[in-house]
């Protein structure tokens, strides 16, 4: 359904995206994870027809998409990464307003307005400004009017960033309802756990690459090893911590800008431990934090850095 | 407190556009206000007084007055038909026309009131009553010598013979005495009838002034805040969705232009009506011709809006803008003061502005009463610049559309 092919884009001489493909099917959830700057929205607005790429294509549906291509654009919807709704209007006011551009007969955008405001929890303040809506409503109303046309394509960019868990799992419960439909949804999170909830597929795009791509069963299968324990302390090469912990706790130890990275099975198993014998000298730490078995360790494994640190 | 104030000051400084209105703004204005006041301070050339002179009397005498007063410092006359000459006044080109009328010569020689006449227009009345007294003690003085001239000729014709060399540098000299002692007492009137080219009932100059000025700088102010709104729709991310949208980016643009155009339409029927209810303005005297003048103010006021939103990266930054380009152009094209007393360099700077041909156009309908063919021409221009302006904002909307969106 949805096809890019060698996508290449530059900025002041930059690489925001190389060479980058993907192919995602007819009804597949497909989601991007990486960090700030990877890439992940340059290519939401390339795949969304809104920038050219330098090189490379982009298909949907077998079509060519240019941001002159309007026939596709009906066919696709977009969330963008902020909320772009017109806070003196009302939810629904904004939900027509933007049903209008996709040339639906008046009846059946209100019906589509009334059913998502409905689907959104909405329903009973539909009519109030947007401006009086808390930052989880607002977030449900810029989904819901990309939802208006009801397309078969739907691309969306950080939709659930910074809300409250009510309103995310309700658009996460949206979000399944149209993968049931068989609507194809390419999906770009900061938040891990969304990927194993809701995608088929996920792609871990760094440095305007994808570096591994698959089911999040596959992506720990391949790439998942140890869970890893980053300790920084006050004082930088305060401690001879690889000294310290050599033979004890059956763990390897790296060093890296400062930090040190153990890896181990079971992070909270030996971190007692670890801490007491730092403790024991004397020495302060600055920042502790674990890296779970999961998207996070893969892509720690696969880049050499947290996608917090980036 | 020192810290407080040394605080702000860094603010301010930070802030370019702050400092422009705080600093560059005032500069600018007290610059223009300067030149077109006549240059305060500044070495500006003097713009010469043209007056136009029908002389139907086509004597000696009539042509002496004319060199005369040819010869008068920072006076052009400019001879020309009564009948193109009062068109020119009507049209407003140029200000004051002389009639010497036939029996001039006569007049001056038996020492009967002189059949000259001074035809204005009336929205130049202090620059007429300035060419009237330049004209006048002038007139006094050429009349006066011709008159004692003639007495003391035919006194004593018998005597002398008035080709004699001692006798001319004798008369020149009594006649200069004689004009000065006539002319000492402060009695100035010639009988010169200063009269306007048209009837004034039911015309206020200054109410045309007032309401064609103010609607053009409300309007540019109005229209530029509409106009960059498709800033705003940047700053509330909104354009980057409508751009989603299967619509073309230009249609965008253009609908703001429309909705600019409308409003700014709507806003000048409110102004016009206002000032035909409550202060009397003959709005229904051409009402083709009003509407062609609104519809192209108009747009070239909508237009100005669609430049600014192009060339400017934020809402702020064009509202800074805008609000320079706006003063400026409004000061030099005759919004704020009369264009007939500002130099004549900063005259013809006032055709870069909208405001100068708007102005222009509701003078000729409201004052001038001039037909629709007449104000085609004011209102083409408008047009024109509009259109000028669209391909402008077009090449930099372009080249800044994606970088808006990133």
């Amino acid at each position: 359904m949805i096809e890019a092919r060698n996508i290449t884009k530059s900025y002041n001489g930059r690489n925001a995206l190389d060479k980058v493909s993907l192919h995602i099917n007819k009804g597949a959830f497909y989601g991007l994870l990486g960090p700030n700057g990877a890439g992940k929205t340059t290519l939401i607005h390339i795949v969304a027809g809104l920038l050219p790429a330098d090189q490379g294509a982009v298909y949907v549906a077998g079509e060519k998409i240019t941001p002159a291509n309007r026939r596709l654009k009906h066919l696709t919807g977009v969330v963008p990464q902020e909320i772009a709704l017109y806070e003196d209007l009302s939810a629904l006011d904004n939900l027509l307003f933007w049903g209008r551009f996709y040339g639906l007969p008046k009846r059946e955008l209100k019906s589509n307005a009334m059913e998502l405001l409905e689907l959104s929890g909405l329903k009973d303040r539909g009519r109030q400004p947007v401006k009086k809506f808390s930052g989880g409503m607002k977030r449900r109303v810029n989904l819901a009017c990309t939802l208006i046309h009801k397309p078969p394509v739907l691309i969306m960019d950080e939709p659930t960033v910074g809300i409250d868990p009510q309103s995310r799992n309700l658009i996460y419960s949206i979000l399944k309802a149209y993968r049931n439909k068989g609507v194809t949804i390419l999906y770009t999170s900061h938040y891990l756990d969304e990927f194993e909830k809701l995608c088929d597929k996920t792609g871990i795009i760094d440095h305007g690459k994808i570096i591994a791509e698959g089911s999040i069963d596959e992506l720990k299968r391949r790439y998942a090893r140890d869970e890893v324990i980053v300790i920084e302390f006050e004082h930088k090469n305060a401690l001879n911590l690889p000294e310290m912990l050599k033979g004890k706790l059956g763990t390897s130890l790296e060093q890296k800008d400062g930090k040190f990275f153990i890896h181990c099975r079971n992070a909270h198993a030996i971190l007692p431990e670890i801490t007491q014998i730092i403790n024991d000298a004397g020495k302060k730490i600055r920042h502790l934090d674990i890296i779970h078995t999961g998207l996070e360790s893969i892509f720690f494994n696969l880049t050499g850095t947290s996608l917090r640190d980036k | 407190m020192w810290n407080i104030i040394r605080k702000d000051i860094r603010v301010l400084l930070n802030d370019w556009k702050a400092v422009l209105l705080t600093f560059l703004l005032p500069v600018i204005l007290v610059s223009l206000f300067a030149f077109a006041f006549g240059g305060a301070g500044i070495k500006t050339k003097a713009r010469p007084l043209t007056l136009l002179c029908a002389d139907q009397d086509s004597s000696s005498s009539s042509r002496a007055l004319m060199a005369g007063l040819d010869s008068i410092p920072g006076m052009h006359i400019k001879p020309l038909g009564a009948g193109p000459a009062r068109q020119h006044i009507e049209q407003g080109d140029q200000t004051a026309l002389l009639i010497i009328r036939h029996g001039f010569r006569d007049s001056l020689q038996h020492g009967n009131k002189l059949p000259l006449t001074i035809l204005y227009d009336p929205s130049r009345e202090i620059e007429a009553n300035l060419i009237k007294g330049l004209v006048a003690g002038n007139i006094m003085r050429f009349a006066l010598r011709e008159k004692i001239s003639v007495k003391i000729q035919q006194n004593l014709s018998g005597y002398f013979s008035p080709s004699d060399p001692a006798m001319q540098g004798i008369l020149t000299s009594k006649i200069g005495e004689a004009v000065r002692s006539e002319t000492s007492g402060g009695k100035t009137d010639t009988g010169i009838a200063l009269r306007p080219v048209f009837q004034e009932k039911d015309k206020n100059w200054g109410l045309i002034q007032a309401v064609a000025g103010i609607a053009v700088i409300m309007l540019l102010f109005s229209v530029t805040a509409r106009g960059s709104s498709l800033l705003t729709e940047h700053e509330s991310n909104t354009l980057k969705r409508l751009l989603i949208m299967p619509v073309s980016p230009y249609s965008l643009i253009f609908s703001k232009l429309w909705y600019a155009m409308i409003l700014s339409m709507v806003q000048l029927i409110v102004m016009f009506v206002f000032a035909w209810l409550v202060f009397g303005l003959n709005l229904l005297a051409n009402i083709p011709a009003t509407l062609l003048m609104m519809i192209a103010t108009a747009f070239a006021c909508s237009t100005f809006g669609m430049f600014i939103a192009s060339i400017c990266h934020s809402h702020k930054q064009a509202e800074i803008v805008s609000i320079i380009i706006i003063l400026v152009i409004s000061t030099i094209g005759g919004s704020m003061i009369p264009l007939y007393i500002m130099p004549e360099f900063m005259q013809k700077m006032a055709v870069f502005s909208i405001n100068y041909w708007s102005i222009q156009g509701f003078y000729d309908i409201f004052w001038r009463e001039l037909p629709v063919s007449q104000v085609f021409n004011d209102a083409m221009v408008l047009f024109l610049t509009g259109i000028v302006m669209i391909g402008v904002s077009l090449l930099f909307y372009r080249k800044n559309i994606h970088r808006l969106i990133h």
